[in-house]
């Protein structure tokens, strides 16, 4: 039993989700894309999981699905509270700070590389001669049947006497 | 100031083609070649490449990796976002060259990024020492300043450094603090320099940007009360510095505050919010500017912002039921839509918004029995949507309910031109006519049967003429009564004279027609019974009808 004089703590029922609205549940703008509202929904869900927010999953699928069709999200803009301005401040801020590129573009850390211009492979490269050298030219045994046929084919071509070149 | 990467310079190469590099080096790879500086080739032209994932495996191949490979590893591993990796890469080329001031560098804003502000202050210190150049040092000094431990006191250099940098200094040094992903770092990091700088614009817009953001992503996760402890204090901050920013950076901490506030159920304290938001929003109108100022002023889809603030209030107060203030607020709304219809886009979300909205509101002050708004948002979604058959119909019973008999048939000849051959604008015309006496209620039911007949079957004429006759019986009852009051009092003073002064040719006469009278009630009663479908109806006829019949022999007696 707590102490007399003990203020007592009334805590409030939740709004319910109709009077927070779809587009307050799953964060996102009036304006957002399909993909948007999707990626947004997949997050809450994450996150509802892990128990990182107090929405209940039935909420946050209903926001999708009131976002889903053009006459309920009609009607759902029609009683959202607006949190940002016309322009967006909100958004551009938070894609400035929290964006995509925002690392790249605003926190880089120094990307330094090597220089290998004058980068020569290790591997050993034979000279012509040596090459030469390791190459040996075997001998054409005179029984193979190539050497006749080709021997019956240059004595076959006629000579053109006026064509014949002569080595300088 | 000289940009750090100025300093440690790379040869710039003339129009790498790293598609080629990458098509040669992969073939010298495949053909055996496993010289490091080899695969380290290999993973920077995947790097440039844009193949991060490539470039990290083909790092990861590297037997005995030197400094400027675990430098790259970390690189790859910090643009990923994998900032454990990415510290214990460069760590580790740290630990191999310690002269490296990247490795240093980058090892002290991954700290940042993690936000262990002890361990990157710690880096911080070793790191000064190798920097580059004396404009780096400085920078750096700079950053220590800031880094130091709350509570710590700052060096009267550092104090000097903060107090002295230039607005390039301050802008890298902002554009770095930005960047660390950490909102605690970033807003701690924010906080201490724009107490050190308390006029620079650039650093007091980007601290108030941080908060904002974390604000949003607090809102975002319904972290309401979370949302008014950060936003507060900002608020207050803003109002009071000297620097004057965009006044929509007041707007969104307002509209934050207020959405925060009525989300937690304080309507109250939420509309004082958005009051201020909109009070805001009134001096920077006032407020010259350039000529284009008022683009921002309308959304990429049409709607103008004094049309949301509108709405925020409108919202606020309705939740609060003062419905009659709400109503000011949504007029203004509808007036802010219909002005930028034009601009609408798509072309129609901002007439389908306002239709939508007027149709929700005639239906909430219809509830709450404020006929009069019910009519005149009524009246609005029927001019946003003119040929709108169920907002005709809606209008057609307000006017109905509300006894304009005129309007109501103004808006049945327009139900008349939108669905000429539809039943139910014919029984909506018996709706809007009078019946007062006995001849207009049997005209009335000829006219019924005649479209009950014209439309055989038609549940809707059949509900619709039921509803009728139902409004009809207490008409019934009404002349019912008046007749039995007519016949009693012609008996009561029948019993009061005596015989010889009674007139008896007048008293058949009345009897006489009070008969009549009767005869042609019952007649109409039964007439009636036709078109009932609830038993309390029938019930209610039936009992008329034996009072009839109770009263037609009391008539016929005297009458004769």
């Amino acid at each position: 039993m707590p102490p007399p004089n003990t203020p007592v703590v009334l805590q409030l029922a939740p709004l319910p989700r109709t009077q927070i609205g779809p587009f307050l549940i799953l964060g996102v703008d009036k304006d957002a894309s399909k993909e948007v509202i999707e990626a947004a929904w997949a997050e809450k869900i994450k996150q509802a999981r892990r128990g990182a927010i107090k929405t209940p999953l039935e909420d946050i699928n209903w926001a999708r699905e009131m976002l889903s069709s053009k006459e309920s999200r009609i009607r759902c803009d029609a009683v959202a509270f607006n949190v940002d301005t016309t322009d967006g401040t909100l958004k551009k801020l938070k894609e400035r700070y929290q964006g995509k590129t925002q690392v790249e573009v605003r926190c880089k850390p120094i990307d330094t590389e090597k220089w290998l211009a004058d980068y020569v492979p290790p591997t050993p490269v034979p000279t012509v001669e040596e090459i030469r050298g390791i190459v040996q030219i075997p001998e054409i045994p005179r029984e193979v049947p190539a050497v006749r046929v080709m021997l019956e084919d240059f004595v076959e071509e006629r000579i053109d006497p006026w064509k014949v070149e002569l080595d300088a | 100031m000289a940009n750090v990467h100025d300093v440690i310079s790379v040869a710039p190469v003339a129009e790498p083609d790293w598609a080629e590099a990458v098509r040669l080096l992969e073939q010298a790879v495949k053909a055996g070649n496993q010289d490091p500086n080899g695969l380290y080739m290999l993973a920077m032209a995947y790097k440039h490449q844009g193949r991060p994932a490539d470039a990290r495996a083909t790092l990861a191949r590297i037997a005995d990796p030197d400094a400027n490979v675990y430098l790259q590893r970390g690189v790859l591993a910090f643009n990923e976002r994998e900032w454990a990796d990415a510290g214990d890469n460069f760590a580790k080329a740290w630990e191999k060259d310690a002269s490296s001031f990247p490795a240093a560098y980058n090892l002290m804003l991954t700290r940042l990024c993690t936000g262990q502000l002890d361990q990157a202050l710690e880096t911080l210190d070793k790191l000064v020492p190798l920097a580059p150049s004396p404009a780096e040092n400085r920078f750096l000094t700079v950053l220590r300043g800031l880094l130091g431990r709350p509570g710590a006191e700052a060096s009267a250099e550092q104090i000097h450094y903060l107090s002295t940098i230039t607005t390039d200094e301050e802008q890298r040094l902002l554009d770095m603090i930005v960047g660390l992903n950490q909102f605690e770092v970033v807003y701690r990091l924010l906080a201490k320099l724009v107490s050190a700088r308390p006029n620079s614009e650039p650093a007091f817009r980007a601290y108030i940007g941080a908060a904002l953001v974390q604000a949003k992503n607090l809102v975002d996760r319904c972290q309401w009360s979370d949302a008014e402890l950060l936003l507060s204090p900002l608020r207050r901050r803003l109002e009071s510095s000297q620097v004057r920013l965009d006044a929509f950076y007041l707007i969104s901490i307002l509209n934050m505050l207020g959405t925060a506030a009525c989300m937690s159920q304080d309507f109250e304290r939420g509309l004082v919010h958005f009051r201020a938001a909109a009070e805001a929003f009134q001096r920077d109108f006032n407020t010259a500017g350039p000529a284009n100022k008022a683009d921002r002023y309308v959304n990429a889809q049409g709607v103008y912002i004094g049309a949301w603030l509108e709405q925020n209030l409108a919202l606020a107060n309705e939740a609060l039921g003062r419905l009659e203030i709400a109503e000011a607020h949504w007029n203004r709304y509808f007036d802010y839509l219909e002005h930028y219809f034009p601009r609408s886009l798509p072309p129609d979300y901002l007439q389908n918004l306002a239709f939508a909205n007027a149709s929700r509101l005639a239906d909430l002050f219809s509830r709450k029995e404020k006929w009069l708004a019910a009519a005149r948002f009524l009246e609005r979604a029927h001019r946003i949507r003119p040929t709108d058959y169920e907002t005709l119909e809606r209008l057609f019973h307000m006017y109905t309910q509300m006894k304009r008999t005129d309007d109501a048939r103004k808006v049945l000849r327009r139900l008349r031109e939108v669905r000429p051959n539809d039943p139910q604008a014919e029984l909506f015309e018996l709706e809007v006519r009078e019946a007062r006496k006995l001849d207009e209620v049997d005209a009335l039911l000829t006219d019924l049967k005649r479209i009950a007949q014209r439309f055989p079957n038609d549940t809707r004429v059949e509900e619709r003429g039921a509803a009728i006759v139902h409004n009809l019986v207490p008409i019934l009852d009404r002349i019912a009564d008046q007749y039995a009051s007519q016949v009693n009092k012609v008996v009561d003073q029948m019993r009061r004279l005596p015989s010889y002064q009674i007139n008896w040719p007048t008293v058949r006469e009345i009897m006489h027609d009070m008969e009549d009278k009767y005869l042609f009630l019952r007649r109409v009663a039964q007439k009636c019974l036709a078109h009932v479908t609830s038993d309390d109806t029938r019930r209610e006829l039936h009992r008329l009808i034996s009072h009839c019949d109770r009263k037609i022999d009391q008539c016929h007696s005297l009458a004769e």
